[in-house]
């Protein structure tokens, strides 16, 4: 409790730097603009059609706040050390892991910020559209994405320590979108593997993070026939990406720590 | 200074004019504008779709026809994504037209044979055989999973109507993309449906399964008009010849384009497969029907004659008076 | 200005190395290659299935080559801006315009040296199993660094009028989305003007073991491309010129 003061400096500095820079005002308005174009489409002058533009907006929603949490994420880290600008940092009496948490907050700040246009975009459109909103998983869609960021996140950290940013950013942004190809490739080798094989198999199934799992999008899409998740569910999915993100965090962390000033 | 300046303006006067020519050139070539090819070919999209190889990609995709294949297969399913299981032919237009053939539910037929369905596998699989633990537990509560030993769902395709337009105006020489979209389209709006396929013929005058499809759209609505006007009246009666018209043409085409080498099971050389079979046959047969009715047994012996030649099955169709 | 054209398409390439842009095409490389050995792993049953695998590839090894050569090319001014690097280039007897076509050359190598360097592989892993007729590999590949040249150009142009940022986005929609917008264009004309150096992808072409283009088409295409990659880089220096310092 008694660094949440730094921890709320560091994270609306990081959320200044992201209005300062105006990357996510363009993500922000290219997702609106796309989904403003899905919307528009006239599909041959027949109304109802709300699976396709659910589908859509949903999928952009997705896509943007990923890349804009990848972008600002893979930033955060080396820029400090590249710019200088840890010294008066560390001058203060804020602890490295005080300072990744804040950076943390603010990224997700941002991607909470974002993700909430999104959604009252989704919402509005839909009204419009006359569609079923089908709140219970609407909102569980909500919450397992903002889980997602939050896994991005401490993924990217750790990441950007690792590597350059853009590489970071590549592969933090190929671990999102291919980790639904990445789950079926694993099942289809591990029919033609053997000890070793799966032995590697298990290992990246549980090091890797399954990003896929916080993609309720499906039945949301279907929401007239898939009912919302059950507790339990939500409960283990939210333990996974605390416990993944803590992880991925202390990795980083230790990193930070090492890396020489 | 001023010979700068004048070199300045002659660019700027430039930029436009190779940027129209660039444009005005590029605009009419475009190299996928060509007939076939094998990733809009049915058969050849059954036969990658049911590998191991599109199992390991699960809905990863760069085809449109696959992209296509996929979502109607979810939507259809309510979301439920299982492996192929259509392992003989692709459906016709008759076929659609019927809704009969079960295992055309890939492209959007309704059918009541759930029961039947069922024992397919998902591609996220069951328990038993995911090696995952909890993590595949996990997976199946969020996706849309059913187990795979349970009827599936079956939900209409009128949502895949987006789709379709999409799919058709991104490659327009997708033909299954127009016929199996009239199909639904033709539930909702059967002038749009007739409208649309008549698009698809614009960018595939070669396209007889086109053709197919529109006839099967003003056969209905004439039978449809004629049963609730009860007479022939003139306005019916040019339904019924726009439909034969349609038919006959479809028939025509077929048989130029059918290869000579096509086996009991349809498939022939030149990716000829068992829908292309199905489809000109229907085009024949409903020609044949349709000439019987309207001008006559004499008219459509003639028409016989010269189908039979290619489909010997249609000796008898429709039967002598 | 020869002299001083090699200089700089070289600093824009020692630059992307510093950068570790390479190590982004590493994990590009290292994915494919991932996939294309799960792919023989798990087995090509028949024909169809290598070309699945070949289109994807292809089709995955173009992707990756144009969004290097433009996320390369959006990055070169603007930095030179935002670090002040430019001036001491500009200090030197070097024209605005040079700086610009050695940049968009530097991304233009860039972007070809990732489409050759990932298919290799693509060619070693996946085995033939159809005919593709290579008179139509030989157009795909005589095409392709024409709209790589194309699609390093969109970018600079972008970044001399947009913040950097939305720069890119129109880039990327441009880029990837112009062919797709075309088809639109018999009820948006409007759209018949928008540069679309992925019509030059010949890939699809090349795995639906289809033909080459014929000559008059082939030229025509690598023309259009040329012309728009002439009046980008025209419209470029331009503005350069006239930007203030």
């Amino acid at each position: 409790m008694k660094h949440a003061r730094a921890i709320v400096a560091i994270a609306r500095s990081v959320t200044l730097e992201a209005i300062r820079r105006k990357e996510i005002y363009v993500l922000i308005a290219a997702c609106l603009l796309l989904t403003g174009l899905a919307f528009s489409l006239n599909i041959f002058d027949l109304g109802g059609l709300v699976k396709f533009y659910r589908e859509i907006t949903l999928r952009l929603m997705g896509t943007f706040t990923a890349v804009a949490v990848s972008l600002l994420a893979v930033r955060q880290l080396p820029r400090e050390f590249e710019q200088r600008t840890i010294y008066p940092l560390l001058a203060r009496p804020v602890p490295r892991s005080v300072f990744i948490l804040g950076k943390a907050v603010g990224v997700l700040l941002v991607a909470l910020a974002s993700y909430a246009l999104f959604v009252t975009i989704y919402i509005i459109g839909m009204h419009y559209l006359d569609g079923e909103l089908a709140w219970g998983l609407l909102w569980q869609h909500v919450y397992l994405q903002f889980l997602q960021m939050g896994l991005l996140t401490s993924g990217a950290f750790l990441l950007s320590l690792l590597v350059s940013p853009d590489a970071a950013a590549t592969l933090a942004l190929l671990l999102y979108f291919a980790s639904n190809v990445m789950g079926h490739m694993a099942l289809s080798l591990y029919e033609l593997t053997h000890t070793a094989g799966r032995a590697f198999l298990h290992l990246l199934t549980y090091a890797l993070p399954q990003f896929v799992l916080f993609d309720l999008s499906g039945k949301v899409l279907h929401s007239e026939i898939w009912d919302p998740l059950s507790l339990s569910v939500m409960g283990a999915l939210t333990a996974y990406a605390l416990i993944y993100s803590l992880l991925y965090g202390v990795g980083a962390y230790a990193l930070f720590r090492r890396r020489p000033l | 200074m001023n010979r700068r300046r004048g070199h300045s303006w002659a660019l700027r006067c430039m930029v436009p004019l190779l940027w129209a020519m660039a444009s005005l050139w590029a605009a009419r070539i475009d190299p996928h504008a060509y007939t076939g090819g094998r990733e809009r070919d049915e058969t050849e999209r059954i036969r990658r779709n049911s590998s191991a190889l599109a199992a390991m990609l699960g809905e990863f995709r760069t085809s449109i026809s696959d992209i296509m294949f996929m979502k109607t297969e979810r939507y259809l399913h309510g979301g439920v994504a299982y492996r192929p299981h259509h392992s003989a032919s692709a459906p016709t237009a008759e076929d659609m037209a019927d809704e009969v053939e079960e295992h055309q539910s890939e492209l959007g037929i309704p059918d009541d044979h759930a029961h039947k369905h069922s024992g397919v596998p998902t591609v996220v699989p069951p328990p038993n055989r995911d090696f995952r633990g909890w993590i595949g537990d996990l997976h199946r509560a969020v996706r849309p999973w059913r187990d795979p030993s349970r009827a599936h769902i079956h939900t209409d395709g009128r949502d895949l109507l987006p789709w379709f337009r999409v799919m058709t105006r991104a490659d327009p020489r997708y033909v299954r993309g127009y016929v199996a979209g009239a199909f639904w389209l033709a539930q909702e709006d059967r002038e749009q449906a007739i409208a649309f396929v008549s698009e698809g013929l614009e960018h595939n005058p070669d396209a007889f399964e086109l053709y197919v499809s529109r006839g099967i759209i003003r056969l209905r609505e004439a039978r449809m008009a004629e049963a609730d006007r009860g007479e022939l009246d003139p306005d019916i009666r040019d339904r019924w010849m726009q439909a034969r018209n349609d038919f006959r043409r479809g028939a025509e085409l077929a048989l130029a384009q059918r290869p000579d080498d096509v086996d009991e099971e349809g498939f022939g050389s030149g990716g000829w497969g068992h829908y292309h079979e199905n489809d000109a046959l229907t085009a024949c047969r409903m020609d044949l029907l349709i000439t019987h009715r309207f001008e006559g047994p004499v008219a459509m012996s003639k028409r016989r004659t010269l189908y039979k030649q290619t489909f010997p099955e249609l000796a008898d169709s429709p039967p002598n008076d | 200005m020869n002299q001083a054209l090699l200089p700089i398409v070289r600093s824009t390439l020692i630059d992307a190395l510093r950068r570790r842009d390479l190590g982004v095409v590493a994990i590009l490389m290292w994915a494919l290659l991932i996939l294309l050995v799960a792919a023989r792993m798990v087995g090509l049953e028949q024909p169809t299935t290598g070309t699945f695998l070949l289109n994807l590839s292809l089709t995955l090894v173009t992707f990756s080559a144009h969004m290097i050569a433009l996320l390369v090319s959006a990055r070169q001014l603007p930095e030179e801006w935002e670090n002040r690097t430019l001036y001491p280039l500009l200090a030197r007897p070097v024209a605005r315009g040079t700086v610009v076509l050695g940049k968009w050359a530097g991304a233009t190598v860039m972007g070809c040296g990732i489409f050759i360097g990932l298919l290799v592989p693509v060619w070693a892993l996946v085995p033939q199993l159809e005919f593709y007729d290579p008179r139509t590999l030989a157009q795909l590949i005589t095409l392709q660094p024409l709209a790589l040249m194309c699609t390093a150009a969109i970018p600079i142009l972008c970044t001399l009028y947009l913040q950097r940022a939305l720069a890119v986005s129109v880039a990327l929609v441009l880029v990837f989305g112009a062919d797709f917008m075309a088809r639109w264009a018999e009820r948006f004309p409007l759209l018949y003007l928008l540069p679309n150096p992925l019509r030059l992808n010949l890939v699809l072409r090349y795995t639906d073991g289809i033909g080459p283009l014929p000559a008059g088409d082939f030229i025509t295409l690598a023309l259009a491309a040329l012309l728009w990659t002439t009046a980008l880089l025209i419209q470029s220096i331009l503005r350069f010129e006239r930007r203030p310092l």
